[in-house]
C-alpha cells in the first residue's frame, strides 16, 4: 500500500508542476469608453478644461463636454456680413482660451478666427489670416489681446506672426479684427505639412520629401532660425516635439524618432520604426506613442527608450486621422466620430 | 522545461525506487518524407515564387524527416489479474529541410487493468513548439511575418471494457490545451472532447475499429473587443476514424493495415470583419497504409504512407483556395524492443 501511495504522490506532483498556461505577448489593450458621434468625419481636436473643440469635417465645428459626453455647441457654419456660410470641410482646429478664440482651417485653406465665449454663438473675425494651403498650426496667446501663430504652409514654408486685437466703431457697430503686427515667412524647399513647437525655444516642421526641419527661437515672437534639416525616408507629414527629440510621421515609410542633438551635431543618429505601416500622425504621452494609420486604425508603441520603440499592438478601431491624449484617455479623431479610449498597459 | 524535468523526475523515481518488476522499453528510429511541410494550398505554391516571405526563409516546400524515440512501460502493482502500469514515451523529430520544424513530443500513461480489454487509463501527451508556418504578425504589423508554433497538452481518461471474446469498446473524455507561442497567442484554444470506440476481432487475424470523437474548441483568450488581431476562433468538429489491421505472418509481411480518418470542422465566428473564419469549415481526410515486418525477434521495421487532403468551405473563394491543401508522407520505422530486468 505504501508503494501505491508514493506512486500517486509522484503522479500528483507531476501533474501540478507540469500544468500548462497560455503564453503572454506583452501587448497592450485599448478599451472603448465612448464614441462622440460628430456626424461628419472628426478630423482634428483641441482640448481645453475637459471641453473638446472638434473639426468635424463637413459637419463643421463642434464643442463637446468630454466628462458627460454631451455636445455643447454645434456650428455647421458662420455668418459673414449677414450671410450664413456653411463650413466646407474643417480639417484643423485650435483653441485660444485667453482670448476666447477658435482658429479653424478648412482643407487646404487659410486660417479663420472665431470668437467663442461658450455662449450659443460663433462670431467670425474677418479677415482670414496666414494663407491658403495651411496644413498645420500652433498658436500661443502672449497676453489678452495678442497671440502668436506658426503655420505649416504647403506652398511657402513656415508662416509666423503675432496678431493684435483691433476694434473700431463705425456707425455704432463695433468691428473687431485681428491685425498682424509682425512676423514673416521662411522659405523651405520642401512642402510643409505639419508643425509643432514647445512655445519656448524650438519649432519643428515636417517638409514632405525633404524631411524635417528644426528651428530655434530666442523667445516667442523672435525670428525662427533654422538649425538643420534631416532627410527621412518617405514623406514627412506630421511632427511631435518632445523635450529630447522629434517624432515624425512619414506616411508609408513609417515613423522616425530623431534626437534634437542630431540636428545640432549632424550625426544622423535617429531611429526609424513602424516601417511597414502608413503613419499619418503621432501623439506622445510619457512612454506611449500612438500612431494614426488611417484605415488600419492606430498602432501603439512603448517609447520608454525612443531610440528602441517596442510594438504594443495595432488596433483596428476604424479610420483614424489623428489622436490626442486627454488625461489618461486617448481621443481618436476618426470617421466614426471622436472615440474616447483607454489604454491598458 | 518544467514538463521535461517533471517527466524525467517521475521516470527516475519509478525506475530506481520501484524497480521490482521489469521495464519493457523500445527504441525507435524513424525517417520519413513530407511533401508539404507548411501545408500550402495550390495558390500558395504559385505565390511562393513571388512572395518568398511565406516560405519562412526555406528553399523547399518538402522535407526529409528523422525521428528518434524511446517508449517504456512498467508494472508498479499487481494482484492476480489486476495490474497498474505506468508508461511513457519521448520522441525528438527533426525536419532536415526546414530549420523551424524541430520539436519533441512525449507522454505519460497510467493504466489500471483488470483483465484482457478491461482497463481504465489516464493519458497525458505533450507536443512542444510544433511549427506550422509563417504568418503575418497582425498584432504589430501589416506585412511582417513570423514563425507560428504551438504546443499541445492533451489529457484523456479512457475506460475500455470487453463485451465478448471478439468485441470490446472504449469511452472517454479529454481536454486538449492548444497554446501558441508568441506572437500568435491569440490563436490559443481549450479543446474538450469525447471519445467512443468499438473494436472487433475477426478470426484472430483482423482487427477493425470504429472511433468517433466530437470536439468543442473554445477561444477564451480574446474577450476585449480591441485586442490586436482579435478574432473568434472557436469551433466544433467531429472526427471519425476507422483503422484495420491484418495479421499475415508470411515471409514478406508480418502485419499490414490501413485506416481512414475524417474530421469535419465548423468555425463559430460570425464576424463580417473576419472573413477568414466566419462561416468557415473544412473536411480533413487522412488515408494511411502500412506494412510491418519483423527482422529479428526484437527488431521490426514498418513502412507507411499517408495521403492527407483538406477541403475548405467558405462563402469566400479566396478562403477556400487559401485553406485547402494536400500532403503526402512516407515513413520508414525501425523499432527495437528491449527489457530491463535487473531488479
Amino acid at each position: 500500500m505504501i508503494v501505491i501511495k508514493n506512486s500517486f504522490i509522484s503522479i500528483a506532483l507531476f501533474l501540478v508542476i507540469s500544468c500548462s498556461k497560455p503564453n503572454n505577448e506583452d501587448l497592450w489593450s485599448v478599451s472603448e469608453e465612448s464614441i462622440l458621434e460628430t456626424g461628419g468625419f472628426a478630423r482634428d481636436v483641441d482640448i481645453r478644461a475637459d471641453n473638446a473643440f472638434v473639426a468635424a469635417g463637413q459637419s463643421g465645428l463642434q464643442v463637446w463636454d468630454l466628462l458627460s459626453g454631451s455636445k455643447l455647441n454645434d456650428f455647421p457654419g458662420y455668418k459673414e456680413a449677414g450671410e450664413f456660410l456653411e463650413f466646407d470641410d474643417l480639417a484643423l482646429v485650435a483653441r485660444d482660451s485667453l482670448n476666447n478664440l477658435i482658429f479653424v482651417s478648412e482643407s487646404n485653406k487659410d486660417v479663420k478666427i472665431f470668437y467663442f465665449d461658450h455662449g450659443d454663438s460663433l462670431y467670425y473675425r474677418s479677415p482670414p489670416i496666414m494663407s491658403a494651403r495651411t496644413r498645420g498650426l500652433k498658436s500661443y496667446p502672449t497676453f489678452k489681446g495678442q497671440f502668436i501663430m506658426f503655420t505649416a504652409d504647403n506652398d511657402d514654408g513656415m508662416k509666423w506672426g503675432f496678431f493684435n486685437r483691433d476694434s473700431s466703431n463705425i456707425l455704432g457697430i463695433e468691428l473687431i479684427s485681428w491685425v498682424i503686427e509682425g512676423g514673416g515667412e521662411i522659405y523651405t524647399p520642401g512642402k510643409a505639412n505639419g508643425i509643432d513647437s514647445d512655445g519656448l525655444g524650438f519649432i519643428v516642421m515636417a517638409v514632405d520629401q525633404m524631411g524635417v526641419e528644426l528651428y530655434s527661437i530666442d523667445s516667442l515672437g523672435s525670428e525662427p532660425v533654422l538649425v538643420n534639416r534631416i532627410d527621412t525616408e518617405g514623406n514627412a507629414e506630421k511632427v511631435v516635439l518632445t523635450s529630447d527629440g522629434i517624432f515624425v510621421a512619414c506616411d508609408d515609410a513609417g515613423a522616425y524618432y530623431i534626437p534634437k542633438s542630431s540636428f545640432f551635431n549632424g550625426d544622423n543618429n535617429h531611429n526609424r520604426f513602424a516601417q511597414d505601416l502608413t503613419v499619418d500622425h503621432i501623439s506622445i504621452k510619457e512612454n506611449i506613442a500612438v500612431l494614426s494609420l488611417g484605415p488600419k486604425g492606430i498602432a501603439i508603441y512603448d517609447v520608454s527608450d525612443p531610440l528602441s520603440p517596442i510594438e504594443r499592438g495595432i488596433f483596428s478601431i476604424g479610420y483614424a486621422y489623428k489622436t490626442k491624449f486627454w488625461n489618461d484617455n486617448l481621443l481618436v479623431c476618426s470617421r466614426e466620430g471622436l472615440q474616447i479610449l483607454s489604454i491598458g498597459q | 522545461m518544467k514538463i521535461v524535468k517533471s517527466i524525467i523526475l517521475v521516470f527516475i523515481n519509478y525506475i530506481f525506487i520501484y524497480a521490482s518488476t521489469p521495464i519493457e522499453y523500445s527504441l525507435h528510429l524513424d525517417s520519413g518524407y513530407d511533401s508539404n511541410v507548411m501545408r500550402f494550398s495550390h495558390e500558395e505554391f504559385s505565390e511562393a515564387y513571388i512572395d518568398r516571405q511565406i516560405m519562412g526563409g526555406e528553399n523547399t516546400f518538402d522535407s526529409f524527416i528523422y525521428r528518434l524515440g524511446i517508449k517504456g512501460e512498467k508494472s508498479i502493482w499487481n494482484k492476480g489479474k489486476k495490474n497498474i502500469f505506468i508508461g511513457g514515451n519521448y520522441f525528438w523529430s527533426n525536419y532536415n529541410n526546414n530549420k523551424h520544424k524541430k520539436y519533441w513530443s512525449g507522454g505519460f500513461d497510467l493504466t489500471f487493468k483488470w483483465g484482457p480489454y478491461n482497463n481504465f487509463k489516464y493519458v497525458l501527451r505533450n507536443l512542444n513548439s510544433y511549427y506550422l508556418r509563417h504568418y503575418i504578425n497582425r498584432d504589430i504589423s501589416v506585412s511582417d511575418m513570423a514563425p507560428c508554433f504551438f504546443s499541445d497538452r492533451n489529457q484523456k481518461l479512457v475506460l475500455t471494457k470487453r463485451i465478448n471474446r471478439r468485441h470490446w469498446f472504449s469511452v472517454g473524455c479529454g481536454y486538449l490545451q492548444r497554446y501558441y507561442d508568441r506572437p500568435f497567442t491569440e490563436f490559443d484554444l481549450d479543446i474538450y472532447y469525447l471519445h467512443f470506440r468499438i473494436n472487433k476481432k475477426i478470426k484472430k487475424i483482423i482487427n477493425i475499429s470504429f472511433q468517433i470523437e466530437p470536439y468543442q474548441a473554445k477561444d477564451f483568450f480574446n474577450e476585449n473587443k480591441y485586442l490586436p488581431s482579435n478574432f473568434h476562433r472557436s469551433y466544433e468538429s467531429l472526427e471519425w476514424y476507422i483503422p484495420v489491421s491484418i495479421k499475415l505472418d508470411n515471409i514478406f509481411v508480418e502485419k499490414t493495415g490501413f485506416s481512414f480518418k475524417k474530421e469535419s470542422r465548423y468555425y463559430e465566428a460570425e464576424d463580417p470583419d473576419d472573413p477568414l473564419h466566419t462561416g468557415r469549415g473544412h473536411i480533413d481526410s487522412k488515408y494511411d497504409f502500412w506494412i510491418k515486418k519483423g527482422l529479428l525477434e526484437t527488431v521490426s521495421i514498418t513502412l507507411s504512407a499517408r495521403y492527407r487532403t483538406r477541403k475548405t468551405q467558405s462563402a469566400y473563394d479566396w478562403v477556400k483556395e487559401l485553406k485547402s491543401f494536400e500532403q503526402i508522407q512516407f515513413w520508414f520505422n525501425i523499432d527495437w524492443d528491449l527489457v530491463y530486468d535487473r531488479y
